[in-house]
């Protein structure tokens, strides 16, 4: 078998050049150990990472944005009796003088709204297109996998779906795959919230695009992973139906953070996919049920039922009441964590 | 935006095609203009001497790989802006004819296994080469993997549920006594694909070519435009919503709007006490667009500018010009007082050359 390509997209906010890479290997890692492979080692697999890094322009944008609105007010500021002008000028740059600040809300969030309703986004696909598109080349489409985390997906999903073109014609000029000649091996979409973006970008809707697998597709095989208290997948929930995609669901709690990389890899039913898939590991069943075990064996557990209880009221029918309960309970958790010392 | 157009384009998609599918044998090659030595090209599939396909199925492979690159050769080589698509036909009949043959082989293998189930998906792969075409058409790629312990087959194209196949089984032994099934399956993998190397080649490097050509100009756009704000940027995205929701990937918009922008702008009013004539001002653009990638970039807006002035108005409202996404001149009037600015955008000027110490570093 050539060497395989796992292609990484990153999700929101800052991340480092390789430090998804580093996650997804340090997760793999220790659930081999876990699942019976002690000596399991990447790097000795015959497979390459490969990282799509989008953040550093994001983080770019949001700086300039910051930098320069800081700029015009400190020059302003010198104008000899600018008064009411100056005022104006305070506020219309006040917003975007903060946006160069750590803050979970401009680092997170921030860079949701500048990929779904900026040109930054169709500026990241193209990108992300040029990058697939050299390793694929190189590679073979065949010996591709890409995965992707949360606001990662949307940048895959949307990207997919600009690439393989239904009726695409090779001589159109327009960069495209006709669907099923050209297709990766496997798509990974770790808290997929391709479906809550395209609210945003308003692009090919998720569940009809060709981003699915199969001959009319992009992909052979295509896994979809959400965990049960993930709040980020709680709305426009991915539930598209297709020979040969998988739903794989966790709902272990052992960091508050149910939105995190690393333990969304590192759950035995997800960890156990990937070593058959991707590495042709072959796992007997009571090793996998003896890892399920370990891994639960740090589960944050008070609370988390009401939690659950209070978010599947909310998912089928939501009402004030459900909201307030959703709340007390998500708040009830995050006291429990505080209490034992966890970072959230 | 589009430096090249459709012809100019596939002639240098043509050229790069050549180097790509001839690389590491150039020298055997005559590939220059629309030219391309599809003999060399097919010359560089080879095939392991034991592969059990290289009697029956491969000789037919390198016929249709011939075929298929002389159609695209035909197509693109072509006069006029778009391809002549009726010469890709020459290719259909071997098409169909390649299907047809590898299905009847492997089923002919395999059709009465009761553990290995292939007919459907071989069938579905002969009907789609038998009513393909190669701008649009679908084009098999026969594929295994190995997950945890089952082995899987498919082509790429079907539709039809992957086949499972052992690794060992008296059904492959059947079929080559020295054979284990994964061994028949990849000398299959390994003489069927290559029908598609000058396909492959060429969407390829039309793709990297397309692709390249686009990310130069959001390369250039990021570094040259004029600088914009966090509204402006948003109002630019809405106002070219159309091209930016196109299903395919696109490059960046041809203008930019500008609203609402502050600046600083030196502005002389010659009604002005003398003396007090020039002096810095600011100016908030009310409206306008840039078209940042014109020969010469131009770009206007409806605009204020205030400064403090002892015996003329404060504020003039008039019209304010940018040339090159950075000089900025304009004009304002109140009552008899008139004054005229210039301004340079020292952010984009500083961003600049910040972007290009941090690529540096990086």
């Amino acid at each position: 078998m050539a060497t395989q390509i796992i292609l990484l997209v990153h999700g929101m906010g800052t991340h480092p050049d390789g430090e998804i890479a580093k996650t997804f290997k340090r997760a793999v890692t220790d659930a081999a150990k876990c699942l019976g492979f002690a000596n399991f080692n990447l790097d000795q697999e015959d497979c390459q990472l490969a990282e799509y890094n989008y953040s550093g322009l994001l983080d770019e944008v949001r700086q300039q944005f910051a930098d320069n609105a800081a700029a015009r007010q400190a020059g302003f500021g010198h104008l000899a009796g600018a008064g009411f002008a100056a005022e104006l000028i305070q506020k219309l740059t006040d917003f975007e003088t903060r946006l160069g600040t750590d803050d979970f809300l401009y680092t997170h969030w921030l860079d949701v709204l500048l990929y779904g309703a900026t040109f930054y986004g169709p500026r990241i696909r193209a990108e992300f297109a040029g990058q697939f598109h050299d390793l694929a080349s190189q590679h073979g489409h065949a010996n591709v996998h890409v995965i992707a985390h949360s606001l990662g997906t949307a940048v895959v999903h949307d990207t997919f779906a600009q690439l393989y073109r239904t009726g695409a014609n090779i001589f159109d000029n327009i960069p495209d795959y006709p669907p099923g000649n050209f297709n990766i091996s496997t798509l990974w979409m770790f808290a997929n919230v391709s479906r809550l973006l395209n609210l945003l970008n308003g692009l090919e809707d998720p569940n009809h695009s060709t981003v699915v697998p199969g001959g009319n597709g992009c992909a052979d095989f295509m896994f979809n992973i959400r965990h049960q208290l993930d709040p980020f997948t709680w709305f426009k929930q991915y539930k598209r139906t297709a020979n040969d995609l998988f739903h794989l669901e966790n709902e272990v709690v052992r960091e508050i953070n149910t939105h995190d990389f690393y333990e969304y890899v590192a759950a035995p039913l997800v960890s156990r996919t990937i070593l058959e898939t991707l590495f042709g590991k072959t796992i007997a069943q009571d090793r996998f049920d003896a890892c399920v075990i370990q891994h639960a064996a740090n589960t944050i557990s008070t609370g988390v039922t009401e939690l659950k209880t209070a978010l599947e009221n909310l998912r089928d029918d939501p009402g004030i009441d459900d909201l307030k309960r959703a709340y007390l309970a998500y708040k009830k958790l995050v006291e429990i964590a505080e209490s034992q010392g966890i970072d959230i | 935006m589009k430096p090249f157009s459709p012809r100019a384009s596939r002639v240098i998609t043509l050229v790069l095609f050549a180097v790509f599918s001839l690389a590491g044998n150039a020298e055997e090659t005559t590939a220059s203009g629309n030219s391309i030595d599809c003999d060399a090209l097919v010359e560089r599939i080879k095939i392991s001497p034991d592969n059990i396909y290289k009697d029956t199925l491969f000789p037919q492979t390198i016929n249709t790989a011939r075929q298929v690159c002389l159609s695209l050769r035909q197509a693109v080589g072509g006069e006029g802006s778009t391809p002549d698509l009726s010469r890709i036909t020459a290719d259909q009949p071997a098409l169909r004819e390649f299907g047809a043959r590898a299905a009847s082989i492997v089923i002919g293998q395999f059709g009465q296994s009761t553990a290995i189930s292939l007919t459907a998906n071989f069938n579905e792969m002969a009907t789609q080469l038998a009513t393909t075409n190669i701008a649009t058409g679908k084009l098999p790629e026969f594929r295994t993997r190995k997950i945890g312990s089952k082995h899987l087959g498919w082509f790429s194209t079907g539709n039809e549920k992957k086949f499972e196949f052992p690794p060992n089984h008296p059904d492959c032994t059947r079929v080559a006594a020295n054979k284990t099934c994964v061994q028949i399956f990849n000398d299959f993998m390994e003489a069927f694909n290559p029908y598609r190397i000058a396909y492959d080649a060429y969407v390829t490097s039309q793709n990297q070519q397309l692709l390249q050509n686009i990310n130069r100009d959001w390369e250039r756009f990021l570094d040259v435009s004029k600088s914009q704000t966090a509204f402006e940027v948003w109002l630019t995205t809405l106002w070219h919503r159309k091209h930016f929701q196109q299903d395919y990937i696109v490059g960046p918009p041809r203008s930019q709007v500008i609203a609402l922008h502050p600046q600083l702008v030196y502005e002389y009013v010659d009604d002005a006490t003398d003396g007090n004539n020039a002096e810095f001002g600011l100016a908030i653009e009310w409206l306008g667009l840039n078209y940042w990638d014109l020969k010469v970039p131009l770009g206007f807006s409806v605009a204020s500018v205030y400064s403090d002035r002892a015996d003329v108005p404060d504020i003039r409202t008039g019209v304010m010009l940018h040339i090159d996404n950075k000089y900025t001149i304009g004009w304002g009037k109140r009552g008899d007082a008139e004054g005229f600015y210039f301004s340079v955008d020292f952010l984009k000027l500083l961003q600049n050359k910040k972007q290009q110490y941090e690529r540096y570093v990086r």
